[in-house]
């Protein structure tokens, strides 16, 4: 059986929907469990991979795909669910657009709270945990004898513009390049994107990255045959805003680039 | 050896910690020459909030445990503060956060008002403890797993929250089982 665990990236978006997690077991002629829910972050991630890997014993694949590793993860007060689709945490992340609306252009009710998340905003705290949260699930797999494979389908570090370098990156990237947990992640399980400390703080562009593909730098440059573009699946939101999320051919694409990693 | 990895920290200081740190600190451990390692978890409502007290993360992380400090019981207050050892023995962070502690504690009262939930804590605590056992019995470290402890003057409801009583909550999870292998000690040794 398949276990795969992400954002938005890896669930399945609308009801016509056939994102990678679908194609890959059906091409791995596996069973799926996709523990996947939009717009999540890596505890997420981690703690629903645990969760799966030690409930079900059916599980001998499981592909993460690693969300932007800036994001927080906060309960809300309504709700009581353990399942894996809960909806009860909410996601904070620093670089919203407008922190004034949310994506429906309407107030956002959590504004209070993101000005004080970007207010102590530290990136040590996001590339510790995430990194610890990568160690632990490449060690967890091998003691449940899980064939795991790790990879990014968004933007790593998304602070500032991609492939810029600013005084902010700089210092982040002497952090991480002497960053002890760094050294101890067995890198054979990071598949499809580079794990160099450059490319994890988005400072250079990789073109062979498996997550440039679904950036605005890469949509201009190649075109956008592999992203949804403007839709209306999802309500009105994606017919005034370009949806950079995968296409049907983008999930083809991940597919075929996840297939040759087991 | 011992989890958290708080060798600097005082007596009275060390049990301010969060089972996220327990996970970092693992992380860190060469675990090929451990021979035996004391675990100490916390309770799953404790929570830590960064600063920008300090630019590296560790120098000026501030735990959060959901119960007031004895002498704030009259102002009921739900939530304590605690700085990290770094700002303790930093005379400019200490100073740094003795000016603005009320700044932080005022913003981050309204985040915890309005996100904290038990179920959200159980869910990510029991994972990560679970994560800790199985790789610590995986490379066949000895261990000892210890429940955490509790202040004296908090009604001892349960054992895994400072504040409520959600055992029903955990034994709905999955996860719970877990708990089980992990031994209640009496309060007294249980109890700070």
């Amino acid at each position: 059986m398949l276990l795969t665990v992400g954002d938005s990236f890896t669930v399945k978006r609308f009801p016509d929907d056939i994102p990678w997690p679908e194609m890959l077991s059906k091409e791995m002629n596996l069973n799926l469990v996709n523990r996947s829910h939009e717009g999540m972050s890596n505890q997420y991630i981690f703690r629903n991979f645990v969760q799966e890997i030690v409930t079900n014993p059916n599980i001998t694949h499981c592909v993460i795909g690693l969300s932007n590793w800036n994001r927080l993860e906060v309960g809300v007060n309504e709700g009581v669910q353990y399942d894996h689709v809960s909806t009860n945490t909410k996601t904070l992340i620093s670089h919203s657009p407008d922190p004034e609306l949310d994506a429906s252009k309407k107030i956002n009710p959590d504004l209070e709270a993101e000005k004080i998340y970007k207010l102590y905003f530290n990136y040590k705290y996001y590339l510790d945990t995430t990194l610890t949260f990568i160690k632990i699930m490449i060690d967890l797999s091998k003691l449940y004898n899980i064939n795991l494979v790790i990879t990014q389908l968004v933007k790593p570090f998304p602070f500032g513009a991609l492939g810029k370098r600013t005084a902010e990156k700089e210092e982040a990237l002497s952090y991480l390049q002497g960053h002890q947990f760094l050294k101890t992640i067995d890198t054979n399980y990071i598949k499809c994107f580079d794990f160099n400390c450059e490319n994890l703080l988005c400072i250079i562009i990789n073109d062979n990255d498996l997550w440039y593909k679904w950036t605005g730098h890469y949509v201009k440059k190649h075109g956008d045959k592999q992203c949804m573009g403007y839709h209306d699946q999802m309500g009105e939101r994606f017919k005034s805003e370009f949806d950079l999320h995968p296409s049907y051919y983008g999930h083809e694409i991940i597919t075929k680039s996840l297939l040759g990693c087991f | 050896m011992m989890l958290p990895n708080v060798s600097l920290a005082g007596p009275k200081g060390w049990y301010n910690f969060s089972n996220s740190k327990i996970l970092r600190d693992l992380h860190t451990l060469d675990l090929s020459i451990c021979k035996h390692i004391d675990v100490y978890f916390t309770t799953f409502d404790t929570f830590e909030l960064m600063t920008n007290l300090d630019p590296d993360f560790e120098k000026g992380i501030i735990t959060v445990k959901h119960y007031p400090r004895i002498h704030d019981v009259k102002d009921g207050s739900e939530w304590s503060f605690f700085y990290d050892e770094h700002i303790k023995t930093n005379t400019k962070l200490h100073l740094k956060y003795e000016e603005t502690g009320s700044s932080y504690r005022k913003k981050y009262f309204s985040i915890l008002d309005k996100y904290y939930n038990p179920h959200f804590v159980i869910n990510r605590d029991l994972a990560i403890i679970k994560s800790i056992i199985d790789i610590l019995r995986y490379n066949n470290v000895s261990c000892k797993f210890n429940r955490p402890w509790k202040k004296v003057y908090i009604p001892d409801l349960c054992d895994w929250f400072d504040t409520g009583d959600h055992n029903d909550l955990i034994l709905q999870h999955p996860l719970s089982y877990i708990l089980k292998e992990i031994p209640r000690t009496t309060n007294a040794s249980n109890s700070r």
